[in-house]
């Protein structure tokens, strides 16, 4: 394992009290930019920055980044400035409510999204592109300005949920790096963080392989942070819930924690890294389904439906408008596909999991006791992590269509803002021919995401099957497998038969 | 402990610093701060970026109403592959037409941010005010057309409306109404005719 943060460089920026601040900074300004340019500049959406920068190029390059570095968005979230300012305006305020401590608000937050992403056409509108933008920003700052935790962030940040779950896949952590550090200090900054408000100084005996060692700690007047999201460094064993803010760096006075590398998606197959909770199980496997959701919504087929469903219900003989009827149809198939549909089908295959097994399930995960033996709710969690490498395909196959597609598009978008402002030192005229890769190449990318996710996949199915159920594994294996495949051809489906349909206007009759 | 971090300070520099405000804005709500003077900054900020965006070159454009511009498609339903764009020039209240536009110039977008626009000219001269542009819709879904017409006095006048559903395959020509002869004097900005096709249009602005 190599820890990033001693590379030169990150080293010093992980060290300095506003290292993150640096990395903000430039997100807060692209983000006031497209709040700028999405208020008051064209209204067409290629034409815009606010259109371009979201839902090409900020979406394109997350997907990326989350694979091949981790969740540094959420390190440099510029929603997080106006949470520190909240921060610093509020009181010490109360805990989030606890009985919306989970996963359910993420969840319907980043349902919520997909779904008027899809009613309101987001991607064709630059002012609602903007306001989704400024909704973030508020209700980061409310909810910090209410709650003593980063509520947003662990509980109801759509995008952080989405980059909690596929940083999965990356192949870095935040982890110690060495634990006998961790058992004997004493202050245990990295989730308290630390303040005093006169300098202090504290010996703490530290033991590192039997040996005691003193050593000094200082607590100042500026503080230090511990963990906004609460996770405590040496029980780290995955990237959910880590925004990767650091602040468990500077706050540990040992110099013991860092952002590791290690192989890809390494905590997937790992049981003791993932909570067994229904709203996590949840979470991981829908968001696959989810994927699958977003590119029906941008092919033909989901305007037959549509129509299918509106004439079945007899909607269109009521005389409601285009824009109602869309609305209920709509949220019908968000409702059958985003929810019913993966719960039932996790739970079907929990259940058939169970059935499958001779004998009492008896692992370590789950110990043959009268309460838990057969227990559908860690089976389905055991399995959730699958999902990921397929879900995480299928996002990608979408994103990177459309990434790849107008990667260049910037360009002229850019020109195009700075010639409305009589800015000429990109040029007198936009180059709109700027466009992006060739079809068929990337064709070739959403072939290679959506198969890589699948077999990696199933590869998991596997692993995990034999991890939990030993010589009983074959029938586990196939039920979660056939879920993964089917996952798989539905992908197939919509993104080699299909040929995507840009449509937002729908006219019911 | 975290909660006393965040006490509250005096940002100390706030009024004798010097440079770009909007860096002071940041960094004071970050180190130090006192609410007033970021509300204050905030507020200034926001001023100033209406009074930039109220010189931008599309906000200063005013409309034109001497000219008329309406359009259609052929095919009426387009779908993906060559069409024609029909563009109609004309002078209100009459709907005298123009057959004299030195270029008329079309920009077709799709309304998804990121995709490649297609585009078409013509400096033929129109007949009764018509002008036949070809125009390559390559993708399915909703298009905007953008037209900006050059008169024969260099005045120019541009419009939008956008072309909603164009299709993968030639769409079923049952449900197409009989358009082939738009009402040209009609008073409505648009035939009745092509409201299926084309929506109220976005804008009618003319360029110095």
């Amino acid at each position: 394992m190599t820890d990033l943060l001693q590379l030169p460089f990150f080293k010093q920026m992980a060290q300095w009290r506003y290292g993150r601040l640096m990395l903000q900074i430039p997100f807060t300004l692209i983000a006031l930019l497209l709040v700028y340019d999405g208020f008051t500049g064209s209204q067409t959406a290629p034409e815009n920055l606010a259109t371009v920068g979201v839902w090409v190029h900020y979406r394109g390059i997350l997907i990326l980044a989350l694979f091949f570095i981790g969740n540094i968005f959420c390190m440099g979230c510029p929603f997080t400035l106006p949470r520190t300012l909240a921060k610093r305006l509020s009181k010490r305020g109360k805990r989030f409510p606890r009985i919306l401590r989970h996963k359910g608000l993420a969840i319907f937050s980043l349902l919520l999204l997909f779904f008027l992403y899809e009613y309101l056409d987001m991607w064709a509108s630059p002012a609602l592109t903007a306001w989704v933008i400024v909704a973030y920003f508020v209700l980061s700052f409310a909810l910090e300005a209410l709650f003593t935790e980063s509520a947003f962030c662990k509980y109801v940040c759509p995008l952080g949920t989405f980059n909690f779950v596929y940083s999965a896949l990356s192949p870095a952590q935040i982890s110690v790096k060495n634990r006998d550090v961790c058992r004997t200090c004493v202050g245990k900054e990295c989730i308290n963080g630390s303040y005093s408000p006169a300098p202090i100084i504290r010996l703490d005996s530290i033991t590192i392989n039997g040996e005691i060692t003193q050593k000094e700690v200082i607590h100042r007047p500026q503080g230090t942070l511990g963990c906004g999201t609460e996770l405590f460094a040496p029980q780290i064993k995955s990237n959910f819930d880590c925004t990767l803010c650091l602040d468990c760096v500077r706050a540990c006075p040992h110099d013991n924690i860092g952002w590791m590398t290690r192989r890809f998606g390494r905590e997937l197959s790992d049981a003791s890294a993932w909570s067994k909770r229904w709203d996590i199980s949840f979470l991981l496997i829908g968001l696959a389904f989810w994927g699958l959701l977003n590119a029906f919504g941008m092919i033909p087929p989901v305007y037959d439906l549509m129509q299918s469903l509106a004439n079945g219900l007899g909607l269109p003989a009521l005389g409601w408008s285009d824009s109602t009827i869309e609305l209920v149809v709509l949220g019908m198939i968000f409702v059958v596909g985003g929810i019913i549909l993966p719960i039932g089908v996790m739970v079907l295959a929990g259940f058939l999991t169970k059935i499958s097994q001779p004998h009492p399930v008896e692992t370590a995960y789950m110990p043959s006791t009268p309460k838990n033996e057969h227990n559908i709710r860690l089976i389905i969690g055991n399995f959730a992590p699958a999902f990921i490498p397929i879900g995480f395909g299928i996002w990608l196959a979408h994103y990177a269509f459309h990434f790849l597609s107008g990667v260049f598009t910037i360009i002229p978008t850019v020109q195009f803002f700075l010639l409305d402002h009589n800015i000429t030192f990109l040029g007198n005229t936009p180059n709109w021919a700027l466009g992006g890769v060739d079809f068929g190449v990337i064709g070739v990318v959403q072939l290679v995401a959506l198969m890589g996710g699948f077999v990696w996949s199933m590869a998991l199915v596997q692993t995990i099957s034999l991890r939990e159920f030993r010589r009983n594994a074959m029938l586990p294996t196939l039920i979660w497998g056939a879920v993964v495949l089917g996952l798989m051809l539905a992908a197939v489906w919509i993104f080699a038969f299909n040929d995507m349909e840009m449509r937002g206007s729908v006219l019911f009759h | 402990m975290r909660g006393d971090v965040s006490k509250r300070k005096i940002c100390e520099w706030n009024h004798g610093a010097k440079g770009c405000f909007a860096y002071k804005i940041v960094l004071c709500a970050i180190f130090h701060l006192e609410s007033d003077f970021i509300m204050q900054k905030i507020l200034w900020l926001m001023i100033i970026a209406l009074l930039v965006a109220g010189c931008r070159n599309s906000a200063t454009q005013a409309d034109n109403p001497a000219v008329r511009i309406s359009i259609r498609t052929d095919p009426i339903l387009p779908y993906v592959g060559d069409a024609t764009v029909l563009v109609r020039l004309s002078r209100p209240p009459d709907n005298t037409p123009i057959n004299d536009a030195q270029k008329i110039e079309l920009k077709g977008d799709m309304t998804h941010a990121g995709m490649v626009p297609v585009f078409g000219e013509t400096t033929a001269s129109g007949i009764d005010g018509y002008y036949e542009i070809p125009l390559n819709f390559t993708m399915a879904g909703d298009w905007v057309i953008s037209v900006t017409a050059t008169l024969a006095n260099g005045t120019v006048a541009t419009y939008q409306a956008s072309v909603a559903g164009v299709a993968n395959v030639m769409p079923n020509f049952d449900v197409i109404e009989d358009c082939a002869t738009p009402d040209d004097n009609s008073t409505e900005t648009i035939p009745d005719c092509l409201l299926d096709m084309t929506e109220e249009p976005l804008r009618f602005e003319i360029m110095p």
